[in-house]
């Protein structure tokens, strides 16, 4: 019998990057325009088929962005696999903060994969975040990146698929 | 009644409240036993059998630490406002905590499930409504930057413009045989030069107040010709208009100071005064110097300001009840800039004034002392 492999992610990254939206986008394949913040943790699944590593069920943590519930996070991160840790390439600053949620993670779970993601790529008008200034934070934190839009839906499979294959050391 | 039966009421009143559902785990982690609350909050049927995690997904990978707490090794285990969407679509709120087994049961968890709802909905408006204030107050900030850059590069271009206007008005004067009438609209064009100057710097200087970042560029100023010269620009074109006096010591007044800017001081208060001054009424101008500092007036007679109005007066956006009721021009912050670039000096500004007679605008600047300088 196939083996299934069953993995927890956490969304990580500043309030209203798109961690919720990049979620929906992947579980419930919809995006709503509306920004409601998340408080603590909802968890939600999904099945992927990884062609090398057959299935594979993802607990996705999406976790609050606000300083306020990070003090208590480590008790979020713990069992984790891995994380997308989210940035929105329209607030050059949810970038920086990248740091410190990689920091918190390795803290917890270390050498844990982590996949950078630059999110609302469709705002390209408003753009602050540019692809060099993701490849030099990824080489930093030692992750790939891949820019997303959860609106267009824009590489947001291949965020996941990609941070999956991480977790079973792809 | 026995303490006991007080216990077990006061274990059924804390225990038996609707929000509150409790479980036992073994030590494999499989519910043995669930409240009957646990199923309504959960809106799960079956419990007993299944493994924790199955019931709780949020456990899943924290299996070992609570196997470990199970085995009293590990003090208590919580997560705050879990969220779950509930199958009538709202979203409820749980609070989940894991404490270890008392001493002396048999090993397993205690699983303490506690519905957080109506906090946890005044918790979200909270954090949304300060999220939403943050992505504003970062919109304005980046906005004002933008202003900020947009009024740096056209007062550079419109400033170099007007010096190249004030050059010609310069030499057009110097050349010979020009009547007297000619002379007089050049020092009206001069004026209209140096008044747009003004106005330009006045936006930069608010600018500047703004982010806190007034530039003062000190040098040894002499405030005798800088009198003078405010006087040439801005009174002498309107010395059909008003009766003008003008006071200057004998000995020139030097202060530590930026040129510009105290000039930009008196355009102002002469403005004022030409504004509010009635045709055929005296403007007075003059300079003296105490022991310690320079004292600089603009002094014009009308219809003077109401004590309440002065005590409001170098506000920003501050319009006399005057201003309002003759609905004169003026941005209200005039006054503000004065105030600001006189105490950036060292100095202070004072008003004295009574309606309908007259109102003088003093400031007071240190004088220049060569010390001084070297400490800068």
């Amino acid at each position: 019998m196939a083996r299934v492999f069953q993995k927890k992610i956490c969304m990580l990254g500043d309030f209203a990057v798109g961690k919720t939206s990049l979620v929906r986008r992947f579980v419930e394949g919809r995006f709503d325009d509306r920004y409601l913040s998340t408080i603590g943790v909802k968890v939600s699944r999904r099945k992927v088929f990884l062609p090398e590593y057959g299935e594979m069920h993802l607990l996705l943590w999406d976790l609050a962005g606000s300083e306020e519930f990070t003090g208590i996070q480590s008790n979020y991160l713990q069992g984790a696999a891995g994380a997308l840790l989210v940035c929105d390439l329209t607030r050059r600053e949810t970038m920086q903060s990248l740091r410190k949620y990689a920091q918190r993670l390795e803290a917890v779970r270390p050498g844990a994969p982590v996949i950078l993601v630059g999110n609302k790529k469709d705002l390209a008008d408003i753009r602050q975040v540019a692809d060099a200034d993701l490849d030099a934070l990824a080489q930093e934190l030692q992750a790939s990146w891949l820019t997303t839009s959860a609106k267009s839906g824009e590489n947001v499979e291949e965020a996941f698929a990609l941070l999956a294959k991480r977790t079973l050391g792809g | 009644m026995s303490d006991e039966i007080y216990l077990l009421r006061i274990l059924q009143t804390l225990l038996y409240r609707p929000n509150l559902a409790y479980m036992w785990a073994d030590a494999d982690l499989r519910i043995r036993y669930a409240s009957p609350q646990t199923a309504k909050l959960l809106d799960v049927e079956d419990l007993t059998g299944h493994l924790l995690s199955e019931i709780c997904p949020e456990l899943v990978g924290v299996e070992d630490t609570l196997k470990a707490l199970a085995l009293y090794r590990n003090p208590p285990f919580f997560l705050r406002h879990i969220n779950r969407d509930m199958p009538s679509g709202e979203t409820r709120y749980f609070s989940l905590t894991i404490y270890p087994p008392a001493e002396g049961s048999p090993l397993g968890v205690v699983i303490l499930l506690e519905d957080t709802t109506a906090t946890g909905r005044l918790l979200q408006e909270l954090n949304q409504s300060r999220n939403m204030l943050r992505l504003v107050q970062r919109q304005l900030e980046e906005a004002n930057r933008f202003k900020s850059l947009s009024l740096a590069i056209a007062s550079h271009e419109i400033s170099g413009r007007l010096g190249m206007m004030l050059g010609y008005t310069d030499l057009l004067e110097l050349e010979d045989g020009l009547s007297l009438e000619a002379h007089e609209m050049l020092d009206v064009l001069r004026w209209g030069i140096h008044s747009l100057t003004m106005s330009l710097r006045q936006l930069i200087s608010l600018d500047q107040i703004e982010r806190g970042q007034l530039e003062i560029e000190r040098n040894i100023c002499n405030l005798s010709t800088l009198t003078q010269q405010a006087w040439k620009v801005y009174l002498v074109p309107v010395k059909r208009q008003f009766i003008l006096e003008q006071t200057l010591p004998q000995e020139p007044v030097f202060v530590w100071g930026d040129e510009n800017r105290l000039h930009q001081v008196l355009y102002n208060l002469i403005s004022n005064a030409t504004k509010y001054t009635p045709e055929g009424e005296h403007i007075r101008m003059g300079l003296k110097k105490t022991d310690e500092e320079a004292c600089l007036w603009v002094e014009n007679t009308g219809s003077g300001i109401t004590p309440e109005d002065q005590r409001y007066l170098f506000q920003p956006y501050f319009r006399t009840s005057d201003q309002e009721r003759l609905r004169k021009q003026g941005s209200g912050l005039g006054l503000f800039i004065v105030k600001q670039i006189v105490e950036a000096h060292g100095g202070r500004v004072e008003v004295d004034s009574h309606p309908r007679d007259y109102s003088r605008f003093t400031i007071y600047l240190p004088l220049y002392d060569a010390s001084e300088e070297d400490d800068q």
